[in-house]
Protein backbone atom coordinates (compact mmCIF):
# COMPACT_ATOMS: atom_id res chain seq x y z
CA UNK A 1 0.00 0.00 0.00
CA UNK A 2 1.05 3.41 -1.00
CA UNK A 3 1.64 5.73 2.00
CA UNK A 4 2.40 9.59 2.34
CA UNK A 5 4.40 10.04 5.61
CA UNK A 6 5.40 13.26 7.08
CA UNK A 7 7.93 13.19 9.81
CA UNK A 8 8.37 16.54 12.39
CA UNK A 9 7.74 18.72 9.95
CA UNK A 10 8.64 22.42 11.13
CA UNK A 11 7.84 25.38 8.94
CA UNK A 12 7.60 29.42 9.45
CA UNK A 13 6.87 31.77 6.68
CA UNK A 14 9.14 35.06 6.37
CA UNK A 15 7.77 38.69 5.90
CA UNK A 16 7.28 42.18 6.50
CA UNK A 17 5.94 40.92 9.81
CA UNK A 18 9.32 38.80 10.81
CA UNK A 19 8.92 35.23 10.96
CA UNK A 20 5.50 33.39 11.84
CA UNK A 21 5.63 29.92 13.27
CA UNK A 22 2.84 28.10 10.56
CA UNK A 23 3.70 23.98 11.30
CA UNK A 24 5.41 23.16 14.44
CA UNK A 25 6.01 19.01 14.80
CA UNK A 26 3.75 17.53 12.74
CA UNK A 27 4.33 14.16 12.29
CA UNK A 28 1.43 11.93 10.27
CA UNK A 29 1.22 8.49 7.86
CA UNK A 30 -2.03 8.76 5.11
CA UNK A 31 -2.19 5.70 3.99
CA UNK A 32 -4.03 4.81 0.19
CA UNK A 33 -7.79 3.68 0.00
CA UNK A 34 -9.51 6.03 2.53
CA UNK A 35 -9.86 9.81 1.83
CA UNK A 36 -8.10 11.99 4.87
CA UNK A 37 -9.16 15.13 6.06
CA UNK A 38 -7.32 18.00 7.33
CA UNK A 39 -9.11 20.20 8.99
CA UNK A 40 -8.85 22.89 11.65
CA UNK A 41 -9.46 26.80 12.25
CA UNK A 42 -8.67 29.52 10.01
CA UNK A 43 -4.90 30.39 9.88
CA UNK A 44 -3.59 26.77 11.53
CA UNK A 45 -1.34 25.83 9.26
CA UNK A 46 -3.33 23.60 7.11
CA UNK A 47 -2.65 25.02 3.79
CA UNK A 48 1.06 25.18 4.17
CA UNK A 49 0.61 21.78 5.39
CA UNK A 50 -0.99 20.99 2.22
CA UNK A 51 2.28 22.56 0.60
CA UNK A 52 4.57 21.37 2.60
CA UNK A 53 3.24 17.76 1.92
CA UNK A 54 2.86 17.73 -2.00
CA UNK A 55 6.94 19.41 -2.29
CA UNK A 56 5.79 22.97 -2.72
CA UNK A 57 7.31 24.18 0.28
CA UNK A 58 10.32 22.74 1.56
CA UNK A 59 10.09 22.01 5.50
CA UNK A 60 13.11 23.88 7.70
CA UNK A 61 12.62 20.88 9.34
CA UNK A 62 11.62 17.15 9.14
CA UNK A 63 10.41 15.25 6.05
CA UNK A 64 8.05 13.87 3.95
CA UNK A 65 8.50 10.84 1.93
CA UNK A 66 5.69 8.44 -0.81
CA UNK A 67 6.39 4.85 0.03
CA UNK A 68 5.26 1.57 -2.15
CA UNK A 69 5.28 2.85 -5.07
CA UNK A 70 5.87 0.56 -8.11
CA UNK A 71 8.36 0.12 -10.29
CA UNK A 72 7.80 2.22 -13.20
CA UNK A 73 4.84 4.28 -11.90
CA UNK A 74 5.63 8.46 -12.05
CA UNK A 75 5.90 9.50 -8.30
CA UNK A 76 3.21 12.35 -8.96
CA UNK A 77 1.73 14.53 -6.85
CA UNK A 78 -1.25 16.72 -7.90
CA UNK A 79 -2.20 19.91 -5.93
CA UNK A 80 -4.82 22.44 -6.51
CA UNK A 81 -5.02 25.18 -4.39
CA UNK A 82 -7.90 27.19 -2.96
CA UNK A 83 -8.02 29.65 -5.89
CA UNK A 84 -7.23 26.97 -8.37
CA UNK A 85 -9.24 29.16 -10.69
CA UNK A 86 -6.57 32.20 -10.60
CA UNK A 87 -3.60 29.59 -11.62
CA UNK A 88 -5.19 29.03 -15.45
CA UNK A 89 -2.92 30.22 -17.93
CA UNK A 90 -4.71 29.33 -21.28
CA UNK A 91 -6.94 30.92 -23.42
CA UNK A 92 -9.35 27.43 -23.54
CA UNK A 93 -10.11 24.72 -21.06
CA UNK A 94 -9.12 22.44 -24.12
CA UNK A 95 -5.65 24.28 -23.51
CA UNK A 96 -5.66 23.58 -19.75
CA UNK A 97 -6.76 20.09 -20.71
CA UNK A 98 -3.50 19.68 -23.27
CA UNK A 99 -0.97 21.37 -20.50
CA UNK A 100 -2.40 19.13 -17.75
CA UNK A 101 -3.70 16.17 -18.70
CA UNK A 102 -1.92 15.45 -22.28
CA UNK A 103 -3.14 12.22 -23.90
CA UNK A 104 -6.23 11.28 -21.25
CA UNK A 105 -8.64 13.29 -22.70
CA UNK A 106 -10.48 9.87 -22.61
CA UNK A 107 -10.56 9.92 -18.63
CA UNK A 108 -10.90 13.87 -18.25
CA UNK A 109 -14.72 13.18 -20.09
CA UNK A 110 -14.84 10.50 -17.76
CA UNK A 111 -14.22 12.55 -14.54
CA UNK A 112 -15.99 15.50 -15.45
CA UNK A 113 -18.93 13.45 -16.54
CA UNK A 114 -18.65 11.94 -12.64
CA UNK A 115 -18.36 16.10 -11.66
CA UNK A 116 -21.65 16.62 -13.20
CA UNK A 117 -19.98 18.67 -15.77
CA UNK A 118 -20.00 18.00 -19.96
CA UNK A 119 -16.65 18.21 -21.12
CA UNK A 120 -16.84 18.74 -24.36
CA UNK A 121 -19.56 21.73 -23.74
CA UNK A 122 -16.97 24.04 -22.18
CA UNK A 123 -13.61 23.10 -23.97
CA UNK A 124 -13.81 25.88 -26.13
CA UNK A 125 -14.90 28.45 -23.20
CA UNK A 126 -11.81 30.67 -21.88
CA UNK A 127 -11.42 29.30 -18.62
CA UNK A 128 -11.02 33.10 -16.57
CA UNK A 129 -14.38 33.19 -17.67
CA UNK A 130 -16.17 30.20 -16.13
CA UNK A 131 -18.25 31.06 -12.72
CA UNK A 132 -15.98 30.60 -9.60
CA UNK A 133 -17.64 27.05 -9.10
CA UNK A 134 -17.83 25.83 -12.11
CA UNK A 135 -13.75 27.24 -12.57
CA UNK A 136 -13.19 25.09 -8.65
CA UNK A 137 -14.48 21.82 -10.53
CA UNK A 138 -12.62 22.34 -13.67
CA UNK A 139 -9.47 22.65 -11.44
CA UNK A 140 -10.28 19.79 -9.62
CA UNK A 141 -11.29 17.61 -12.74
CA UNK A 142 -8.16 18.39 -14.37
CA UNK A 143 -6.15 16.92 -11.49
CA UNK A 144 -8.11 14.58 -11.38
CA UNK A 145 -7.78 12.97 -14.97
CA UNK A 146 -4.22 12.76 -14.71
CA UNK A 147 -4.55 10.25 -11.97
CA UNK A 148 -1.97 11.35 -9.74
CA UNK A 149 -0.62 9.09 -6.85
CA UNK A 150 -1.50 11.77 -4.71
CA UNK A 151 -4.39 14.49 -4.86
CA UNK A 152 -4.06 17.38 -2.13
CA UNK A 153 -7.01 19.71 -2.60
CA UNK A 154 -7.71 23.03 -0.76
CA UNK A 155 -11.18 23.45 0.30
CA UNK A 156 -13.06 22.28 -3.18
CA UNK A 157 -16.21 22.45 -2.06
CA UNK A 158 -15.99 26.75 -1.49
CA UNK A 159 -18.78 28.12 -3.37
CA UNK A 160 -20.59 24.76 -4.63
CA UNK A 161 -24.45 24.43 -5.06
CA UNK A 162 -25.57 20.80 -3.40
CA UNK A 163 -25.86 19.42 -6.76
CA UNK A 164 -22.15 19.98 -7.74
CA UNK A 165 -21.50 19.42 -4.04
CA UNK A 166 -23.19 15.86 -4.50
CA UNK A 167 -21.40 15.30 -7.51
CA UNK A 168 -17.85 16.25 -6.54
CA UNK A 169 -18.50 13.83 -3.43
CA UNK A 170 -19.25 11.21 -5.54
CA UNK A 171 -16.17 11.77 -8.08
CA UNK A 172 -13.86 11.88 -4.86
CA UNK A 173 -15.19 8.85 -3.69
CA UNK A 174 -14.88 6.65 -6.81
CA UNK A 175 -11.12 8.03 -7.64
CA UNK A 176 -10.03 6.50 -3.72
CA UNK A 177 -8.18 3.30 -4.22
CA UNK A 178 -5.55 1.87 -2.46
CA UNK A 179 -2.84 2.76 -4.91
CA UNK A 180 -4.01 6.59 -4.71
CA UNK A 181 -3.49 9.02 -1.15
CA UNK A 182 -6.37 11.84 -1.24
CA UNK A 183 -6.00 14.60 0.90
CA UNK A 184 -8.70 17.21 1.40
CA UNK A 185 -7.96 20.39 3.38
CA UNK A 186 -11.18 21.48 4.39
CA UNK A 187 -13.78 23.54 6.83
CA UNK A 188 -16.96 21.19 4.85
CA UNK A 189 -18.17 18.92 7.87
CA UNK A 190 -20.71 17.70 4.90
CA UNK A 191 -17.99 15.91 2.60
CA UNK A 192 -16.41 14.81 5.53
CA UNK A 193 -19.73 12.94 6.69
CA UNK A 194 -20.09 12.04 2.78
CA UNK A 195 -16.83 10.00 2.25
CA UNK A 196 -15.76 9.09 6.05
CA UNK A 197 -12.38 8.34 6.56
CA UNK A 198 -9.62 10.33 8.64
CA UNK A 199 -9.59 13.53 10.25
CA UNK A 200 -6.47 15.58 10.67
CA UNK A 201 -7.38 18.49 12.97
CA UNK A 202 -4.86 20.89 13.29
CA UNK A 203 -4.18 23.94 15.35
CA UNK A 204 -1.31 26.38 16.19
CA UNK A 205 0.31 24.44 13.35
CA UNK A 206 0.21 21.50 15.17
CA UNK A 207 -1.78 18.04 15.33
CA UNK A 208 -4.12 18.39 17.80
CA UNK A 209 -6.64 15.34 17.03
CA UNK A 210 -6.39 12.93 14.70
CA UNK A 211 -9.24 9.94 14.47
CA UNK A 212 -12.09 8.49 12.13
CA UNK A 213 -13.93 11.33 10.91
CA UNK A 214 -17.34 9.81 12.58
CA UNK A 215 -16.13 10.53 15.90
CA UNK A 216 -15.14 13.80 15.13
CA UNK A 217 -18.70 14.94 13.64
CA UNK A 218 -20.30 13.25 16.89
CA UNK A 219 -18.18 15.03 19.45
CA UNK A 220 -19.65 18.18 19.38
CA UNK A 221 -17.10 19.92 22.02
CA UNK A 222 -13.99 18.82 19.56
CA UNK A 223 -16.46 20.11 16.58
CA UNK A 224 -16.54 23.81 19.17
CA UNK A 225 -12.88 23.59 20.45
CA UNK A 226 -11.61 23.66 16.86
CA UNK A 227 -14.13 25.99 15.08
CA UNK A 228 -15.75 23.69 12.73
CA UNK A 229 -19.10 23.81 13.65
CA UNK A 230 -20.95 26.20 11.96
CA UNK B 1 -33.76 56.51 0.72
CA UNK B 2 -32.36 55.23 -2.51
CA UNK B 3 -32.73 53.20 -4.95
CA UNK B 4 -30.15 50.96 -6.62
CA UNK B 5 -32.56 49.90 -10.24
CA UNK B 6 -31.95 47.49 -13.21
CA UNK B 7 -34.25 47.49 -15.05
CA UNK B 8 -34.91 45.10 -18.52
CA UNK B 9 -31.16 43.84 -18.41
CA UNK B 10 -29.71 42.07 -21.42
CA UNK B 11 -26.17 40.28 -21.16
CA UNK B 12 -24.02 37.76 -22.80
CA UNK B 13 -20.53 37.25 -23.13
CA UNK B 14 -19.28 37.62 -26.80
CA UNK B 15 -21.58 34.75 -28.89
CA UNK B 16 -22.62 32.98 -25.73
CA UNK B 17 -26.25 32.72 -25.32
CA UNK B 18 -27.67 35.92 -23.02
CA UNK B 19 -27.09 34.95 -19.36
CA UNK B 20 -29.84 37.47 -18.95
CA UNK B 21 -32.63 38.68 -21.14
CA UNK B 22 -35.51 41.52 -19.64
CA UNK B 23 -34.13 40.73 -15.99
CA UNK B 24 -35.30 43.65 -13.36
CA UNK B 25 -34.16 43.87 -9.99
CA UNK B 26 -34.31 46.50 -7.30
CA UNK B 27 -32.40 47.21 -3.88
CA UNK B 28 -33.53 49.93 -1.54
CA UNK B 29 -31.00 51.23 0.79
CA UNK B 30 -31.30 50.31 4.69
CA UNK B 31 -32.17 46.83 3.54
CA UNK B 32 -30.17 43.58 3.20
CA UNK B 33 -31.52 41.33 0.20
CA UNK B 34 -29.99 37.86 -0.56
CA UNK B 35 -29.81 36.29 -3.71
CA UNK B 36 -29.57 32.80 -4.13
CA UNK B 37 -28.45 31.46 -7.47
CA UNK B 38 -27.11 28.17 -8.59
CA UNK B 39 -22.94 27.77 -9.40
CA UNK B 40 -23.24 29.85 -13.19
CA UNK B 41 -26.68 31.15 -12.55
CA UNK B 42 -25.05 34.46 -13.01
CA UNK B 43 -24.66 35.83 -9.75
CA UNK B 44 -21.19 37.38 -10.06
CA UNK B 45 -22.04 38.41 -13.36
CA UNK B 46 -25.06 40.48 -12.21
CA UNK B 47 -23.41 42.32 -9.03
CA UNK B 48 -20.72 43.37 -11.94
CA UNK B 49 -23.39 44.84 -14.04
CA UNK B 50 -25.15 46.52 -10.65
CA UNK B 51 -21.61 47.77 -9.84
CA UNK B 52 -21.01 49.39 -13.41
CA UNK B 53 -17.95 46.97 -14.00
CA UNK B 54 -19.98 45.37 -16.87
CA UNK B 55 -22.26 47.08 -19.69
CA UNK B 56 -25.42 45.58 -20.63
CA UNK B 57 -26.51 44.64 -24.08
CA UNK B 58 -29.64 46.56 -23.42
CA UNK B 59 -31.40 48.05 -20.47
CA UNK B 60 -30.04 49.97 -17.52
CA UNK B 61 -28.77 50.03 -13.91
CA UNK B 62 -29.25 53.55 -12.23
CA UNK B 63 -29.23 55.26 -8.57
CA UNK B 64 -32.55 57.10 -8.47
CA UNK B 65 -32.74 58.05 -11.87
CA UNK B 66 -29.31 58.43 -12.46
CA UNK B 67 -27.06 56.14 -14.85
CA UNK B 68 -24.92 53.68 -12.75
CA UNK B 69 -21.78 55.36 -14.83
CA UNK B 70 -22.59 58.89 -12.96
CA UNK B 71 -21.67 57.59 -9.59
CA UNK B 72 -20.15 54.27 -9.47
CA UNK B 73 -18.43 55.60 -6.09
CA UNK B 74 -21.94 54.76 -4.55
CA UNK B 75 -21.86 51.52 -5.16
CA UNK B 76 -19.24 49.21 -3.44
CA UNK B 77 -18.73 45.27 -4.10
CA UNK B 78 -17.45 42.84 -2.01
CA UNK B 79 -15.92 39.93 -3.67
CA UNK B 80 -15.37 36.49 -2.71
CA UNK B 81 -11.70 36.47 -2.44
CA UNK B 82 -10.40 39.65 -0.45
CA UNK B 83 -7.29 39.47 -1.75
CA UNK B 84 -8.43 40.41 -5.31
CA UNK B 85 -8.98 44.14 -3.63
CA UNK B 86 -5.93 44.62 -1.79
CA UNK B 87 -2.93 46.20 -2.70
CA UNK B 88 -0.99 48.55 0.18
CA UNK B 89 1.20 47.24 2.44
CA UNK B 90 -0.59 47.76 5.54
CA UNK B 91 -4.33 47.68 6.76
CA UNK B 92 -3.95 51.57 7.42
CA UNK B 93 -3.42 52.36 4.39
CA UNK B 94 -5.63 50.18 2.89
CA UNK B 95 -8.46 51.81 4.01
CA UNK B 96 -7.09 54.81 3.20
CA UNK B 97 -5.97 54.11 -0.27
CA UNK B 98 -9.25 55.29 -2.01
CA UNK B 99 -9.66 58.26 -0.47
CA UNK B 100 -5.75 59.36 -1.07
CA UNK B 101 -6.55 58.36 -4.81
CA UNK B 102 -9.35 60.92 -4.97
CA UNK B 103 -7.36 63.52 -3.47
CA UNK B 104 -8.60 63.67 -0.27
CA UNK B 105 -6.55 65.98 2.20
CA UNK B 106 -5.01 64.23 5.09
CA UNK B 107 -6.51 66.04 7.71
CA UNK B 108 -10.30 64.93 6.49
CA UNK B 109 -8.73 61.42 5.28
CA UNK B 110 -7.26 60.36 8.83
CA UNK B 111 -10.65 61.20 10.80
CA UNK B 112 -12.31 58.55 8.70
CA UNK B 113 -9.57 55.68 8.64
CA UNK B 114 -9.38 55.99 12.29
CA UNK B 115 -13.21 56.20 12.39
CA UNK B 116 -13.26 52.72 10.33
CA UNK B 117 -10.45 50.77 12.15
CA UNK B 118 -12.64 51.57 15.42
CA UNK B 119 -15.84 50.53 13.99
CA UNK B 120 -14.74 46.94 12.34
CA UNK B 121 -12.20 46.22 14.99
CA UNK B 122 -9.26 46.76 13.10
CA UNK B 123 -7.22 48.98 15.42
CA UNK B 124 -4.69 46.19 16.40
CA UNK B 125 -3.53 45.46 13.76
CA UNK B 126 -3.32 48.61 11.82
CA UNK B 127 -0.06 48.22 11.19
CA UNK B 128 0.06 44.45 9.60
CA UNK B 129 0.33 43.87 6.39
CA UNK B 130 -3.01 42.81 4.90
CA UNK B 131 -1.52 39.62 3.28
CA UNK B 132 -0.83 38.18 7.02
CA UNK B 133 -4.69 38.53 8.30
CA UNK B 134 -7.24 35.86 8.47
CA UNK B 135 -9.80 35.43 5.84
CA UNK B 136 -12.50 36.90 8.02
CA UNK B 137 -9.79 39.65 8.66
CA UNK B 138 -9.54 40.28 5.35
CA UNK B 139 -12.95 40.85 4.58
CA UNK B 140 -13.53 43.40 7.67
CA UNK B 141 -10.50 45.24 6.02
CA UNK B 142 -12.14 44.58 2.76
CA UNK B 143 -15.81 46.37 4.02
CA UNK B 144 -13.43 48.73 5.89
CA UNK B 145 -12.11 50.14 2.75
CA UNK B 146 -15.45 50.40 0.60
CA UNK B 147 -17.03 52.18 3.41
CA UNK B 148 -14.27 54.73 3.43
CA UNK B 149 -15.89 55.82 -0.13
CA UNK B 150 -19.57 56.41 2.14
CA UNK B 151 -21.13 53.74 -0.46
CA UNK B 152 -24.98 53.76 -0.91
CA UNK B 153 -25.25 50.47 -1.49
CA UNK B 154 -22.78 46.83 -1.05
CA UNK B 155 -23.14 44.46 -3.32
CA UNK B 156 -21.22 40.68 -1.41
CA UNK B 157 -20.36 38.08 -4.28
CA UNK B 158 -20.51 35.17 -2.03
CA UNK B 159 -18.03 36.79 0.89
CA UNK B 160 -17.94 34.35 3.78
CA UNK B 161 -17.42 31.36 0.86
CA UNK B 162 -13.82 30.76 2.40
CA UNK B 163 -14.10 31.65 6.15
CA UNK B 164 -14.42 28.99 9.14
CA UNK B 165 -16.74 29.51 11.70
CA UNK B 166 -15.53 32.35 13.80
CA UNK B 167 -14.83 34.42 10.55
CA UNK B 168 -17.94 33.95 9.28
CA UNK B 169 -19.53 35.31 12.63
CA UNK B 170 -17.13 38.35 12.01
CA UNK B 171 -17.90 39.06 9.36
CA UNK B 172 -21.93 39.26 10.15
CA UNK B 173 -21.27 41.04 12.74
CA UNK B 174 -19.51 43.76 10.22
CA UNK B 175 -22.44 43.63 8.35
CA UNK B 176 -25.21 44.08 11.00
CA UNK B 177 -22.91 46.79 12.14
CA UNK B 178 -23.87 48.49 8.70
CA UNK B 179 -26.71 47.31 8.19
CA UNK B 180 -29.06 50.35 8.26
CA UNK B 181 -26.70 52.84 6.33
CA UNK B 182 -26.81 51.25 2.88
CA UNK B 183 -28.23 48.78 0.99
CA UNK B 184 -27.08 45.80 0.81
CA UNK B 185 -27.07 42.15 -2.11
CA UNK B 186 -25.38 38.94 -0.53
CA UNK B 187 -25.13 36.59 -3.64
CA UNK B 188 -24.85 32.99 -2.29
CA UNK B 189 -25.01 29.64 -3.89
CA UNK B 190 -25.90 28.40 -0.38
CA UNK B 191 -29.21 29.06 0.95
CA UNK B 192 -28.61 28.11 4.52
CA UNK B 193 -25.56 30.17 4.64
CA UNK B 194 -26.92 33.64 4.75
CA UNK B 195 -26.99 37.26 6.90
CA UNK B 196 -30.50 38.10 8.46
CA UNK B 197 -32.55 39.46 5.36
CA UNK B 198 -35.37 41.60 4.63
CA UNK B 199 -35.84 40.02 1.04
CA UNK B 200 -34.93 36.82 -0.72
CA UNK B 201 -34.76 36.50 -4.30
CA UNK B 202 -33.83 33.08 -6.53
CA UNK B 203 -31.88 33.36 -9.94
CA UNK B 204 -32.77 31.31 -12.07
CA UNK B 205 -32.73 30.97 -16.03
CA UNK B 206 -31.56 34.74 -16.48
CA UNK B 207 -34.54 35.70 -14.12
CA UNK B 208 -35.08 37.04 -10.38
CA UNK B 209 -37.82 35.98 -8.60
CA UNK B 210 -39.25 36.57 -4.58
CA UNK B 211 -38.73 33.64 -2.69
CA UNK B 212 -40.51 33.17 0.50
CA UNK B 213 -38.39 32.01 3.85
CA UNK B 214 -40.67 28.40 3.80
CA UNK B 215 -39.65 28.51 -0.22
CA UNK B 216 -35.92 29.14 0.89
CA UNK B 217 -36.07 26.50 3.87
CA UNK B 218 -37.26 24.00 1.34
CA UNK B 219 -34.66 24.80 -1.07
CA UNK B 220 -32.01 24.33 2.04
CA UNK B 221 -33.70 21.27 2.68
CA UNK B 222 -32.82 19.60 -0.84
CA UNK B 223 -29.24 20.09 -0.68
CA UNK B 224 -26.05 20.54 1.94
CA UNK B 225 -23.54 22.66 2.71
CA UNK B 226 -20.46 24.14 0.30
Amino acid sequence: MMVLAAWNLEFAWRGRDGEIKAVSGFSAEFPGGVPHFICGPSGSGKTTLGYLLSGLAVPDAGSVSLTGVLPGQRDNIAYVFQFAEDLFFEDTVAGELKQIASGREERAHEVFAQLGIHLSEILAQPPHCLSAGYARLVAVGLQMARDPQVLILDEPTIGLDWRFHQSMAAALRNWISPSRILLVITHDLDLMRELGGQAWVVSGGQLAWSGDVAALLADVSLLEKFALRF
Amino acid sequence: MAELTASDLRFAFGQRPALFDGLNVTVRTGETVVLWGENASGKTTLLRLLAGMLEPLRGAVRIDGTPIAEQRGRVGILFQNPDHQMIAPTVEEEIALGLELRGTPPEVMQPVVENLLGRFGLEQMRSRSPESLSGGQKQRVALAAIMAFRPLFLLFDEPDSYLDAPSRRDLLAAVEEIRSEVGMLWTTPNPRRRPRADRLLLLERGQIRELSESELTAHAQTGVSA
